[in-house]
């Protein structure tokens, strides 16, 4: 093996003129094709970091699946992959197999199950050693130890199932498995998606210094330009299976060429932009129409080996008034879903009350209850699954009229529906109305399904990560429509988000929920410039700004120097 | 100390409900209407001396609680009563038939389950092809099949080249044990054969989609991406995972592999457990079909048992 020295110009990875087109499967009788990488070509040097952006659908993935030869038999690929000047995808998956993990090694984005479930981690990362004859059988463990050490892991995780493991400590244990054959190139896929901007950040730090210590070449693929700006030196912009602008991470950031890259780094929540990317709202105080008193609630199913007095909601308080918006922010698990579920009826509570306009909801016959209904709604995290497959949107916001006897005959339910696609900003109306959910993009469908909720003109809205699911640049879009129900109808909305900087952007005041309990509560701008909890702070450290220069870009920096 | 205490829970549930079998089997021809003693003393004006003699006779004249008590002790002493048809004890009908139908059922099931799995594993790895489509259709075919129509078909066919009824040839004459051990297994082939292909096909429709999921996901793409060879992710990380429903499966087909067993013991006059209940229905010998239940419910629980601990020694992730 030749090995690359320092300061060659030899690339670690260079991928020339791929192309990639997708078959549609040979039982259709169509047979197109769709071109999903279109001569794409990306160079990186050993101990460099790329990051490829782009959003769903782009190519991102494709790309470094194909560098690994690892897509499925429907696709075909053209041009070559580059390891140190040796093509590696011309000799097929025969001439691949040698490559895979020694030279070329990668991280999955999805941590959760990215292990096979049945065998301990130990038994995955030895058996990556063992297969590619790295260490003798008997070092085998010693090495194993060793990796779980680098990404500051203990040993005793050797012996662990995937399942014991928390996201954080998967994605770790991943990261040691695919460093375990000191390969040159490291592709990851998405490595913290999935993942609390917490630690998150920590596995980006992790990833940051593994590739100094190993002059490791990294290819980071994600949807989120903060991540790259973090972590990357580089970056290259993907829209439609084509790299539209490539180069230094803060000449794209303070330069961008190509309209698609002002568009992403616009999109992409920045705390130091947030604040003044808010529009004003009115800061008089109007009626409150969700109070909600220490409101506890227990764990569903709680094991038996949980500790029983733990509570998923432990004693929370909090108003929504009319035009508010209000978030409630927190990492996954912190009890910020079950509050909603609780103020929706969805879950039995353990104590506290919880009143709309004043009045108690919690010990509501059923019929009072439909009609609490009506003037709280929900909108879902996921637009994919929230909207029945089978029905057309003018069903679909029309459904919530029928159960609510609103509306009289045909003609003016259709004139409700219509008015509520247009509010929603579906216009024309029209040319919605008899479409089924697989004929509108994810953007459509959150719209969609908002109709539905305010077509009943409800007082609050509680929505639950609105917008998590979809590209950045649709973000926007949706979370101003919220800004704009609320001012027009002085509906008060209550968005749940684990995102600090969209709450920042958009709300007027900002819960901070940890284990169950309000850690802090405050304006946005309290909250983003003097923070009271340490909690919060950490939270606001962790968020990845896609200005290169600010925080951690400074701090490594300093630590460089 | 979670993983035992799934031991004992499944443990304690297969123990209670073997019980609650048992106990159902007593209280079932209790709640008949009628009592015993009047159709025993079926003699016109029995006197009552005569009918109270019976009942101390039978421990008829005891509490509930004491009859139960001898029922459970009769049952543990292997005391269940005398066949009404042969005279014979219950017992010891019941362990010859069921010395025949294990050797049909547990050789037929055993190659169900292995055809099933290859069949099923080799389709999805080719998912597409020629093979896998002919195989799932021949699948699928099979499955449609009732048993009694399979097993009728195959008698239709293979009468006159393989032995069609009983265990033993009738007229063969001082058999060595070897030579009664090759007639006997040549009298199993057809029950066998009918009993694999019924089993079989849903086996291989259950593994092939249970393969095809597992072949989805991620922690395959990570094996490949490992460099391993496709027969280590097939064996370690595809089946590995894919046959973990097939356990369940498999448990919860036991009670129908019984009901097959009674239409292909008939058919093919196999003296076995199927046979002696579809006798003792025709015949009304009570005694015969309370054993006969009380087996085949004792060894449904215990097989689902053994299912339940071989999940928990395949899945680690089996706690709850």
């Amino acid at each position: 093996m030749t090995s690359s020295t320092a300061g060659s110009d030899v690339p670690a990875l260079e991928i020339s003129n791929l192309n990639v087109w997708f078959g549609t499967s040979h039982r259709s009788s169509k047979g197109q094709e769709s071109h999903a990488v279109k001569a794409l070509n990306l160079k990186v040097m050993p101990g460099e970091r790329v990051g490829l952006v782009g959003e769903s659908g782009c190519g991102k993935t494709t790309t470094i699946l194909s560098a690994m030869g690892l897509l499925p038999s429907t696709a075909s690929v053209s041009g070559e992959v580059l390891l140190n000047g040796v093509d590696i995808i011309s000799g097929g998956e025969s001439g691949m197999a040698s490559h895979r993990w020694r030279e070329i090694a990668m991280v999955f984005q999805g941590a959760m199950s990215a292990f096979n479930p049945v065998k301990t981690i130990g038994w995955q990362i030895i058996e990556a050693l063992r297969i590619h004859n790295v260490v003798g059988e008997k070092q085998s463990t010693s090495r194993a130890i060793e990796l779980l050490g680098l990404v500051g892991l203990k040993p005793n995780v050797l012996d662990l199932y995937p399942h014991q493991l928390s996201g954080g400590m998967k994605q770790r244990a991943m990261i040691a498995m695919a460093i375990a054959c000191e390969p040159k190139v490291l592709l990851a896929d998405e490595p913290t998606t999935a993942l609390d901007v917490v630690i998150q950040d920590q596995i980006l730090n992790l990833l940051t210094s593994l590739t100094e210590e190993l002059n490791l070449a990294l290819v980071l693929v994600t949807h989120d330009l903060g991540v790259v700006a973090q972590s990357c030196d580089r970056a290259a912009v993907m829209l439609g299976g084509q790299i539209v602008e490539e180069g230094a991470i803060e000449k794209l950031w303070k330069n961008p060429s190509h309209e698609y890259t002002r568009k992403l780094f616009n999109s992409t929540p920045d705390l130091a932009s947030a604040l003044e990317k808010r529009k004003s709202s009115g800061s008089e105080k109007k009626a409150t129409l969700l109070e909600v008193r220490d409101l506890s609630v227990k764990y569903e199913n709680s094991h038996p080996t949980t500790d029983s007095r733990k509570l998923a909601v432990d004693g929370v308080n909090f108003d929504v008034r009319a035009g508010e918006l209000v978030a409630l922010v927190g990492e996954s698990g912190c009890g910020k879903t079950t509050t909603v579920q609780a103020i929706m009826g969805m879950v039995d509570i353990q104590a506290g009350e919880i009143r709309v306009s004043g009045e108690d909801t919690v010990r509501l016959r059923p019929s009072a209850r439909k009609q609490l209904r009506r003037s709280m709604q929900l909108i879902y995290q996921d637009p994919y699954e929230a909207l029945d497959v089978r029905f057309r949107v003018k069903d679909t916001v029309e459904e919530p009229l029928v159960i609510h006897g609103i509306g009289g005959n045909r003609a003016s339910r259709l004139q409700l529906i219509i008015e509520a696609l247009e509010e929603v900003g579906l216009t024309p109306a029209s040319a919605f109305l008899n479409r089924f959910p697989h004929e509108l993009s994810g953007g459509q469908r959150q719209r969609v399904a908002i109709a539905a909720s305010i077509v009943l003109r409800p007082k609050v809205l509680l929505a639950d990560e609105p917008v998590s699911m979809l590209d950045v640049t649709l973000r926007s879009g949706v979370l101003d429509l919220l800004d704009r129900l609320r001012s027009a109808h002085d509906m008060g909305i209550l968005m749940v988000t684990h995102d600090l900087s969209t709450a920042i952007e958009h709300a007027d005041r900002i819960l901070v929920m940890r284990d169950g309990k309000i850690e802090e509560e405050g304006t946005s701008n309290a909250i983003l410039n003097s923070p009271r909890s340490s909690y919060t702070r950490l939270l606001l450290d962790s968020v990845p700004s896609p200005n290169p220069d600010s925080k951690r870009g400074l701090v490594q920096k300093n630590l460089v120097s | 100390m979670r993983r035992t205490g799934y031991i004992w829970k499944r443990s304690v549930f297969a123990v209670v409900t073997i019980f609650a079998a048992v106990s159902f089997n007593f209280v079932l021809f209790r709640v008949l209407p009628g009592s015993a003693i009047t159709r025993i003393s079926r003699v016109p004006n029995a006197s009552p001396s005569m009918k109270k003699a019976l009942a101390e006779q039978f421990g008829l004249d005891k509490s509930m609680w004491d009859q139960y008590w001898l029922y459970l002790k009769n049952l543990f002493t292997g005391n269940w009563g005398i066949s009404y048809s042969n005279r014979q004890p219950v017992i010891e009908n019941l362990a010859v038939a069921f010395g025949n139908t294990l050797p049909v059922v547990s050789i037929g099931t055993i190659v169900a389950i292995i055809l099933g799995i290859l069949v099923g594993v080799h389709s999805a790895v080719r998912r597409g092809t020629f093979a896998d489509h002919f195989s799932t259709n021949l699948a699928v075919l099979f499955y449609a099949f009732p048993t009694q129509f399979l097993g009728m078909m195959l008698l239709i066919f293979f009468a006159g080249v393989l032995p069609a009824a009983g265990t033993h040839d009738p007229f063969a004459f001082n058999q060595t044990p070897w030579e009664s051990f090759l007639d006997y297994s040549k009298h199993m082939i057809l029950p066998v054969l009918t009993l694999v292909l019924t089993l079989y096909a849903e086996n291989a429709l259950i593994v092939r989609s249970s393969m095809l999921e597992t072949l989805g996901e991620d922690y395959i793409l990570t094996a490949r991406a490992k460099g391993l060879s496709r027969r280590k992710i097939i064996r370690d990380y595809a089946m590995r995972n894919a046959l973990l429903p097939i356990v369940t499966m498999v448990a919860l087909a036991l009670g129908a592999i019984v009901s097959g067993a009674i239409l292909i013991e008939v058919i093919f006059s196999w003296p076995g457990i199927g046979r002696a209940l579809y006798d003792a229905v025709l015949q009304r010998d009570y005694p015969m079909l309370q054993g006969g239940f009380l087996i085949i419910t004792v060894v449904v629980v215990l097989l689902n048992y053994l299912a339940d601990l071989a999940y928990y020694k395949l899945d680690p992730r089996v706690v709850d």
